[in-house]
């Protein structure tokens, strides 16, 4: 039962529905999401190592936005990695970094989610999706750093280690995470 | 009624020492509770919703450190120990098996524990393997455990703990959710785990479950032990349960209803009141 | 950790009243006006503005001395880190080994704390006069799209409750002679995978049974819900709206049209 439900959830395209004029995104789709965000959020808030020098955290955030790109593909990826991780951000105080993390884990979530499901999702599929999305992550916060908060460049620099470290990590715990769920709910390998 | 255990030489395994508790929110959660644990003691910890049971309980594994007074694990300070080397002693088994359960097999699941032990290689399979038998799931052992019902899961929770073979038991709430037969075939397996002298930590505010298995009951209210006392003596103070938020059950009440008539206050099972009852016709 | 999980504190500031959609545009036209602002003085001046809010938005003296001490130590790091890496301008003022330590150089890491402090301290006050579900609400008045409002609403709505379930997981792996932060890089990954599994399949339960209430709730029946509370415009959220617009436009017009320096 339970299980029917979530596969539907697991297509890749959120089904749509029509009622008169106005077109939603399917209930289950709109559960999903939320609760995928939510726990992004969690995590990230929940799972922080303190580090220096920048951000001051070091989190397993990532990997919610890997598993979630690798199992319900790049829309759930973009949306919950993205707006996951930047409500993380607003709630603990980071505030001034959410619109970058919005964008830079976005982009992440989006850019696993195309690569690493190439053909269903071989390991090879999956650490491009994780260097790739990981590249455009560290990328896109160096910049906003470095250019638009007008940080010293050396402080952006500096994060650029942690950050790597944290797809690193990130992506070998989300790999994992999608194939031990995966297994316990095989109703989502597809 | 209740037989008490026979084991020769019942000694302390887990004594807690004035231990009081304050959340970081400022809540006194403990306000300094002494309680001593025997082997082969079967206790059931009552009280109501906020009376500190489940803290209590916290405290018997490490989770929770007291901010004043002392936990005694098999005779030594618990203070320098981590929650994985109390572990060995005190076994806990959450209320929602789900919020443990991660593992691809049954076999691996229940496993986990003793490998974190640092067991030898054979040693967990033997152990896995016997507590797979004693919780009745060799049929699943090969299948994932979140994919079970509710009740082999908290099975499979409960078998991860017996792998692990700690001298202390602490079951939080373990017939939440289950059917009444699945409720008693669980009760019907902890008292065989306390029959081979495990100490037995029930946390529950089901009073049937009291009444019919624990030997001794500690009841909680407001962070303080109100009351330590075998479980006969407990049932018949039937107005500080009511004061602590609990109902004894049914048969009880019926009993106190009937005390005018001569009956008994201490009873616990229908039988027992079946027994009083038409004791009462020979007179 | 569980009380950090919402900055906002019920109290009854001025700002507190302001329409969210305001303030999220308030927010942003500041850091705007931050980002545009090159000069030390006009920066330091809005630094002292931001603060004043920070101050009238009666927040607490923990949640204020919280937010305060993240930006001045972002701050301070600034400062020191800026002219070991900005050898430009004279005078030198002096070398440690090879590196030129010159003047310019620490006025612009001064000028670039000052403006990462506007920056940061802006988000807080958001955060410390705004509740979650008016901020999701401001958004799709704002003009997002109803359905993934929602979304959004049941994230929020779920962060702290997912908080504790991971609390719990933590404590139950725990309880089974797991030391999280304990061995390899590879060990503790793994480690982890023990909470996260948990966490993430109580969690799609969750979805199904949150799908299945949408359902019974007529989700889907109209465009948009109608609301208890409607949030609407009143003059004083115009004025606010007006000080914010004219707090970036006129130094905006100053610099780039007539010159000024700022």
């Amino acid at each position: 039962m339970a299980a029917e439900d979530l596969r539907e959830s697991g297509d890749e395209r959120p089904k749509i529905i029509a009622s008169g004029d106005a077109k939603f995104v399917s209930p289950k789709t709109v559960a999903l999401y939320g609760v995928l965000t939510a726990l992004t959020a969690a995590i990230t808030i929940m799972t922080v190592i303190p580090f220096p020098p920048t951000k001051g955290y070091f989190n397993l955030g990532e990997a919610m936005v890997f598993f979630s790109a690798f199992t319900f593909g790049w829309r759930a990826g973009l949306i919950c990695g993205g707006v996951g991780s930047a409500a993380a951000d607003l709630i603990i105080g980071f505030g001034m970094f959410a619109p970058t993390t919005l964008v830079a884990k976005g982009a992440e979530g989006l850019v696993a989610g195309v690569l690493g499901r190439i053909k269903g999702g071989k390991p090879w599929a999956y650490a491009l999706g994780i260097a790739c999305g990981g590249a455009c992550m560290v990328t896109t916060y160096f910049l906003s750093e470095w250019l638009i908060m007008d940080y010293a460049f050396a402080v952006a620099v500096a994060e650029i280690p942690t950050n790597i470290a944290q797809v690193t990590i990130g992506g070998t715990v989300g790999t994992l995470l999608s194939h031990a769920v995966k297994r316990s709910m095989p109703s989502l390998a597809k | 009624m209740i037989p008490l255990p026979e084991h020769d030489g019942n000694h302390q395994v887990l004594f807690l020492r004035n231990v009081k508790f304050t959340y970081e929110s400022g809540v006194d959660a403990l306000k300094g509770v002494t309680l001593e644990v025997d082997s082969g003691e079967y206790i059931a910890v009552v009280g109501g919703n906020g009376s500190g049971k489940t803290t209590l309980a916290k405290h018997m594994n490490g989770l929770l450190r007291p901010s004043v007074g002392q936990v005694v694990v098999s005779g030594g300070d618990s203070s320098t120990m981590t929650p994985a080397q109390m572990a060995r002693v005190v076994g806990y088994a959450f209320q929602n098996p789900d919020h443990q359960l991660f593992c691809g097999t049954v076999q691996e699941e229940v496993s986990f524990g003793p490998g974190n032990m640092g067991l030898p290689a054979d040693e967990v399979k033997r152990r896995a393997d016997g507590a797979i038998e004693v919780m009745g799931l060799s049929e699943v052992r090969g299948k994932p455990p979140l994919s079970l019902p509710l009740g082999l899961r908290r099975r499979v929770s409960i078998a991860s703990v017996i792998a692990m073979d700690p001298k202390v038991f602490v079951f939080d709430e373990p017939t939440t959710g289950l059917d009444a037969n699945e409720a008693d075939e669980l009760m019907a397996i902890i008292r065989k785990l306390n029959g081979e002298g495990k100490a037995v930590v029930l946390i529950t505010h089901e009073m049937k479950l009291v009444a019919e298995h624990a030997n001794r009951v500690v009841v909680m209210a407001e962070g303080r032990i109100v009351l330590d006392s075998d479980t006969r003596g407990a049932f018949s103070d039937i107005e500080l349960l009511r004061r602590s938020k609990l109902l004894p059950p049914p048969v009880t009440q019926l009993a106190h209803k009937l005390s005018q008539m001569g009956v008994s206050r201490d009873i616990l099972t229908p039988q027992e009141l079946v027994f009083e009852l038409t004791r009462g016709d020979d007179d | 950790m569980t009380g950090l999980l919402d900055l906002y504190s019920e109290k009854g500031s001025f700002l507190h009243r302001l329409d969210p959609r305001v303030k999220l545009l308030a927010v942003l036209l500041l850091s705007v006006l931050a980002f545009m602002l090159s000069e030390l003085l006009p920066l330091v001046l809005l630094l002292a503005f931001i603060l004043l809010l920070l101050a009238l938005s009666k927040s607490s003296f923990g949640k204020a001395f919280f937010a305060l001490k993240f930006v001045v130590r972002l701050m301070v790091l600034i400062t020191l880190l800026w002219p070991l890496f900005d050898r430009s301008g004279t005078p030198v003022l002096f070398s440690i080994g090879p590196l030129d330590i010159t003047e310019p150089a620490i006025w612009r890491g001064v000028t670039s704390a000052v403006r990462i402090g506007c920056f940061a301290t802006v988000w807080y006050i958001l955060m410390f006069t705004t509740q979650q579900r008016d901020l999701v609400r401001a958004l799709v008045k704002l003009g997002l799209r109803f359905d993934y409002g929602l979304a959004l609403s049941i994230s929020f709505r779920f962060i702290p409750t997912f908080g504790l379930t991971i609390e719990s997981i933590k404590d139950a792996q725990r309880a089974r002679a797991l030391e999280l932060d304990k061995g390899s890089f590879i060990r503790r990954s793994k480690n982890y995978v023990s909470v996260l599994v948990p966490a993430v399949v109580s969690a799609l339960r969750t979805a199904d049974t949150l799908a299945l209430t949408l359902q019974s709730r007529a989700y889907g029946a109209f465009r948009d819900r109608t609301y208890l509370r409607e949030i609407r415009m009143r003059p004083s959220d115009y004025v606010a709206l007006a000080v914010a617009v004219l707090a970036l436009l006129l130094p905006a017009l100053a610099k780039y049209v007539y010159g000024v320096p700022l």
